[in-house]
């Protein structure tokens, strides 16, 4: 766990800012570097984990905690929507639960999920940064940019739910209600989601930027 | 009435004020910081640096320490080698007395309390393996040599061994625990427990 | 409006006909759910005398109306139907945790009562309100496993499968009906099977809606959270951690420094979780440890469990060493799940140790026994499977028995080796129902009788009958006492009741335990320390009768019994005092019917008393003191040397027992002599033609 080997690329007294701004240039939007969540998380394996930065802190998804219990889904609605409708949450679990993202399989007994080798991945909106797959597909230009927190949120009072972003999202994340007939995305509910604040394994984390900064300092780096 | 002195001294108490807040700060950081690591401090390492305090002024501090309403979680503790802080914030009260008697090296009370203070409040008899665990620790010859200890003395002569019908040892209190209870909740608890999950 | 908390609909399935009806839930309202429509469903319809397996027998999966809204530990499901191993087919509920109830909500449905038999092998397929009756000649015959795999495949990955396997199919009483990998409801697998029913596949995208604000709502949510232990709402650890001031051997609270899933990549620490921490409330349970000892650490992937649960209690192992039985590395199970294959293991298991359960064979025996219950869909009568098998075993009832070729033809070897082996024979007998051997499957009370076995069976301690009816202990008279006995006899098998042995399990000391039970029961006196019994009193009726009816509701709402209620909590701050007016408060927010602890109680009263009623009419007889409400000698008759009521002792006394039964009746409000339900008790339950019905058939009392 040295330092310099782990942290590779960082420079020391890198701002916070330019942190953000670093780690969000990697694939396909605000994607944490790996080197950074390893070291958050002890997580050697690059598979098991993404990350987001975000204002209050690092977004960390990962599946090796998972164990499926789905109470983000629950709560991520229950607090957007004011229903209980895994369908349309914006992290998404349930689909990854049974035999893992790709479904049954032959060999489903080694596959991922709860009938395989028990890895469940829960899904985070990607936020991509550019190009914005939902976005672009739009027709009424509904989903915007929200600078200040690097999410892509849909202005409902735009949305006539047509579709055209769910079905041209490639990680199939935004989704059509279909008691409301709007799109639903994750808005990582304005820098502090809820999925993460309550999951109770942590699979789901967000790394307050204190602690991140503790624990790059302690690895000899600093956020300023 | 204004003169350069008055106002001089007036600085002056003011700049101890501050001085003193800060040790008192700086005592409270030092058990927060060591509770946090679930460490306990000692008196002695006050006059360690940073605290750095002289050997007459330590019991006036941690008293005026003590008072401070924000610090109600320290919890101060006399042992046998030393006086013992720590934040209940992070330690419990019954865990820090572990800590202590560990500290202490006084490993013969820290298994009699336990016992007695478990056939007291659970009540249940004790598995001597608990004491191989943490916090405690002890090391197979440590357990050995401790409840062989027990017997040496008058005072411990309340400690009472049962084992359960797979062989499993448990210490209790006949203070607190009837013979015929020690023996049934030892197989209870060992034995048909697991029988009856 | 539409409705909140229930979906406002149940489907109801005629497998004869073929019909697809749909009902509105709200005519079940005063039974709130689950076990209660279940109950409703059965007085209605199903008649005295009715076979389990008769087409004229109905089976009812129901939800509640907690089901799906998130609150926490509540993904169970209730089934209910007549019970084929008690000797009069009573009536009886067998549940599931996993994620059926859950996703059959939000399919839109409350409840599904399936009526009739079909004419070939079908399964239902359910997706919101496209309803099918599917054939299925390509999964009968089939385990659960690919069941689950191949109608899973057929309806999309998000589908939740109830299945019977070849146990269900060929109408072994001792059948399960399992949803996901592990979750099972015992007892109940032969009567979908007698319907020709295979399997029932459930599917929708549609919300569960809540009547309250969704602040209000997530606030009772934190609240509840803070309030949660680990599994069996144990609240403190199980060893001394430094934010606890108490800890117990016996807790499922077993997180702590240095404690790993060690088979997850990379290994995760439980860590000390401390009952404040929000991200390790999952982490506290490691059950492998707990079920296995210390040879599970590292094979522990993760922890699993139910829907919607923050507790984690189900297991979920790599062992690669199963693969050379020819199963999979990856099991998945709890507690008897695991522990009753082992316990089929009556000469112990090959690397026995001095109690023959913390080995790493006795986790590879349950790891690979788990995998072969749970795949032919077989029961174990929470563990009397092995206890019977053990009875003619040793009483050399077996070689009599069975013909010789049959005798011949069993691996005794293994047996006798203690080879897990011998469970891949052993189970595949009982589910195909292979030979004289496999009537161990017909259960306690019909194989005894098949068999001919003596008094000392039902009243050695040694065989765990609980009943002359054929059912077990299950946190009997060893858990509290009287309380635990009386609760023991209420029902048509072991009693599933957790809120009494939750509340005594705890880990707290007594005095704490015992105050606690004052404030809720009236008096301290309502609780007696472990191993050091009082006679009964009216406070302990109280404690017993609190138990059941809880019990009851959480069936209903659903919730989970293993958790629920929230008596106790780990909070030093609160004296450790849970809060029980939680259930009510979320029944209120999610339907909208402001509903008081009590009124919530009411109706579990109600829906227990529904089942006396209905025991009453099946049995023919308002006599239940005397033919329901029975105990084996053991319970009497144990530590000969000793008297009841002194320390160390467990054992019951006989006129105590009648004396526990009557202050039981009476806090229900039932007859003191008979323990049959009156008019007057029926008529303030708003059962008034239950009464009715009782009278017409003589059973009413006085």
């Amino acid at each position: 766990m040295e330092g310099e080997e782990r942290v590779g690329f960082f420079k020391k007294d890198i701002s916070r800012r330019k942190f953000l701004k670093y780690s969000g240039r990697g694939i396909a939007g605000g994607v944490v570097s790996f080197s950074v969540l390893s070291m958050l998380t002890g997580c050697d394996d690059t598979a098991q984990i993404t990350g987001f930065p975000l204002a209050a802190g690092i977004l960390i998804s990962d599946k090796s905690r998972c164990t499926g219990c789905q109470r983000c889904e629950i709560i991520c609605t229950m607090n957007n929507d004011g229903k209980a409708h895994p369908h349309i949450s914006r992290v998404k679990v349930a689909r990854n639960y049974n035999y893992g993202a790709e479904g049954v399989t032959n060999n489903y007994e080694e596959g991922e999920g709860h009938f395989g080798n028990f890895i469940i991945e829960p899904d985070t909106c990607h936020q991509c940064e550019e190009p914005v797959p939902c976005a672009e597909a739009c027709p009424m230009d509904a989903i915007l940019a929200q600078e200040e927190s690097g999410t892509r949120i849909v202005k409902e009072e735009d949305c006539v739910g047509c579709g055209a972003c769910e079905a041209n999202c490639p990680f199939n994340m935004i989704t059509i209600d279909p008691e409301e007939s709007k799109a639903k995305k994750c808005t990582l509910c304005d820098g502090d989601p809820s999925c993460a604040k309550l999951c109770p394994t942590g699979a789901l984390k967000l790394v307050p930027w204190e602690e991140v900064n503790a624990k790059l300092k302690k690895h000899r780096f600093q956020l300023s | 009435m204004n003169s350069n002195k008055e106002q001089q001294g007036h600085l002056k108490d003011a700049v101890e004020q501050v001085e003193e807040k800060e040790i008192l700060e700086i005592l409270y950081e030092i058990i927060a910081e060591n509770s946090r690591e679930i460490k306990l401090t000692k008196r002695s390492d006050f006059l360690e640096e940073p605290a750095s305090l002289q050997e007459e002024e330590v019991e006036e501090k941690i008293n005026e320490l003590m008072d401070v309403k924000d610090y109600q979680d320290i919890i101060r503790i006399k042992g046998k080698k030393d006086d013992y802080l720590f934040s209940e914030e992070y330690i419990d009260k019954n865990y820090g007395e572990i800590l202590i008697k560990l500290e202490d090296n006084d490993l013969l009370t820290l298994m009699v309390d336990t016992v007695r203070r478990e056939s007291k409040i659970y009540p249940r008899p004790t598995d001597i393996r608990l004491f191989k665990k943490a916090p405690f620790n002890f090391t197979a010859d440590t357990l050995e040599k401790v409840k062989g200890e027990l017997q040496k003395h008058e005072e411990f002569q309340d400690i009472k061994e049962q084992k359960a019908s797979n062989g499993a040892v448990y210490l209790y209190s006949d203070k607190f625990l009837q013979h015929k209870q020690a023996k049934s909740l030892t197989e209870w608890v060992e034995v048909l427990q697991r029988q009856m999950p | 409006m539409a409705t909140t908390g229930w979906t406002g609909k149940i489907l109801r399935v005629n497998l004869s006909s073929g019909s697809i009806t749909t009902e509105d839930t709200l005519k079940y309202k005063e039974f709130i759910g689950g076990m209660g429509i279940g109950y409703k469903v059965m007085w209605d319809e199903v008649p005295e005398g009715t076979h389990p397996f008769d087409p004229e027998n109905k089976i009812i999966f129901a939800a509640g109306p907690l089901t799906g809204t998130g609150v926490p530990c509540s993904g169970r499901t209730n089934i209910t139907s007549l019970l084929p191993t008690n000797p009069y087919h009573a009536i009886s509920d067998s549940h599931m945790g996993g994620h059926f109830s859950v996703r059959m909500k939000y399919g839109g449905w409350d409840g599904i009562i399936i009526e009739g038999k079909a004419s070939k092998p079908v399964w239902l397929r359910i997706e919101n309100d496209d309803v099918t009756i599917e054939d299925a000649s390509h999964v009968w015959g089939k385990g659960i496993f690919e069941t689950n795999a191949v109608l899973t495949e057929e309806m999309g990955k998000e589908a939740v499968v109830a299945a019977i396997g070849q146990a269900g199919e060929n109408l072994v009483n001792m059948s399960v009906i399992i949803n996901g990998a592990s979750h099972s409801a015992g007892g109940h697998g032969g009567v979908l099977g007698s319907k020709n029913l295979k399997a029932i596949g459930v599917n929708g995208n549609q919300s569960v809606g809540i009547a309250a604000d969704r602040k209000e709502w997530l606030e009772l949510d934190k609240y509840m959270m803070s309030l949660i232990g680990a599994n069996n709402q144990h609240v403190v650890p199980n060893a001394p951690q430094p934010w606890a001031e108490y800890h117990n051997p016996g807790s499922r609270w077993t997180g702590k420094k240095d404690l790993y899933w060690g088979a997850a990549n990379p290994p995760v620490e439980t860590g000390e979780c401390d009952p404040k921490d929000m991200n390790s409330v999952g982490l506290r349970t490691q059950k492998a440890v707990f079920d296995h000892g210390e040879v599970a650490e590292k094979h522990t992937v993760r922890m699993g469990g139910c829907h919607s649960c923050p507790v984690r209690c189900h297991s979920q192992l790599h062992i690669p060493k199963l693969e050379e039985y020819g199963y999979s590395a990856n099991v998945t199970n709890t507690c008897v799940g695991y522990f009753s294959p082992g316990a089929v293991m009556i000469n112990g298991i090959y690397d026995q140790d001095e109690d023959n359960t913390r080995t790493e064979g006795a986790m590879i025996t349950r790891g690979l026994g788990a995998q072969l219950a749970d795949d032919y869909g077989m029961w174990c009568n929470y563990m009397q499977l092995g206890r019977d098998f053990l009875y003619a075993y040793e009483n050399g009832i077996l070689e009599k028995v069975l013909p010789e070729e049959e005798y011949n033809s069993i691996e005794w070897d293994l047996l006798e080796a203690g080879d897990p082996k011998f469970l891949v024979d052993f189970y595949r007998r009982l589910a195909y129902k292979e030979g004289e051997l496999s009537h161990l499957g017909d259960s306690a009370y019909w194989i005894a009788k098949r068999w001919d076995f003596g008094d000392d069976y039902w009243n050695d301690a040694k065989y765990g009958l609980w009943s002359p009816l054929g059912f077990p202990r299950h946190h009997s008279n060893e858990t509290a006492g009287q309380v635990g006995a009386v609760i023991s006899c209420m029902f048509n098998r072991d009693a599933q009741c957790h809120t009494h042995i939750n509340f005594t399990g705890s880990g707290l000391p007594i005095d704490l335990q015992r105050e606690i039970a004052g404030e809720i029961w009236g008096s301290p006196e309502a609780l007696d320390p472990p191993a050091d019994y009082t006679p009964m009193n009216e406070y302990k009726a109280k404690f017993a009768k609190f138990s059941i009816i809880r019990n009851i509701l959480h069936d209903s709402l659903t919730l989970c019994n293993w958790m629920w209620p929230m008596v106790l909590s780990p909070l030093k701050e609160r004296g450790y005092r849970g809060d029980t007016s939680l259930e009510a408060k979320f029944f209120s927010m999610a339907t909208g019917y402001e509903t008081s602890e009590e009124e919530l109680d009411l109706a579990g009263e109600r829906i227990f008393t529904l089942h006396r009623a209905m025991t009453m009419k099946q049995m023919g007889t308002m006599d239940m003191r005397n033919k329901h409400d029975l105990m084996t000698d053991w319970i009497f008759d144990a530590d000969p040397e000793e008297e009841p009521f002194t320390p160390g002792t467990v054992k019951m006394d006989r006129e105590d027992m009648e004396l526990a039964k009557t202050l039981l009746y009476k806090e229900m409000g039932w007859d003191e002599t008979t323990g049959a339900p009156t008019r007057a008790t029926l008529e303030r339950l708003g059962m008034g033609y239950v009464a009715d019905e009782l009278e017409e058939k003589g059973f009413l009392p006085g």
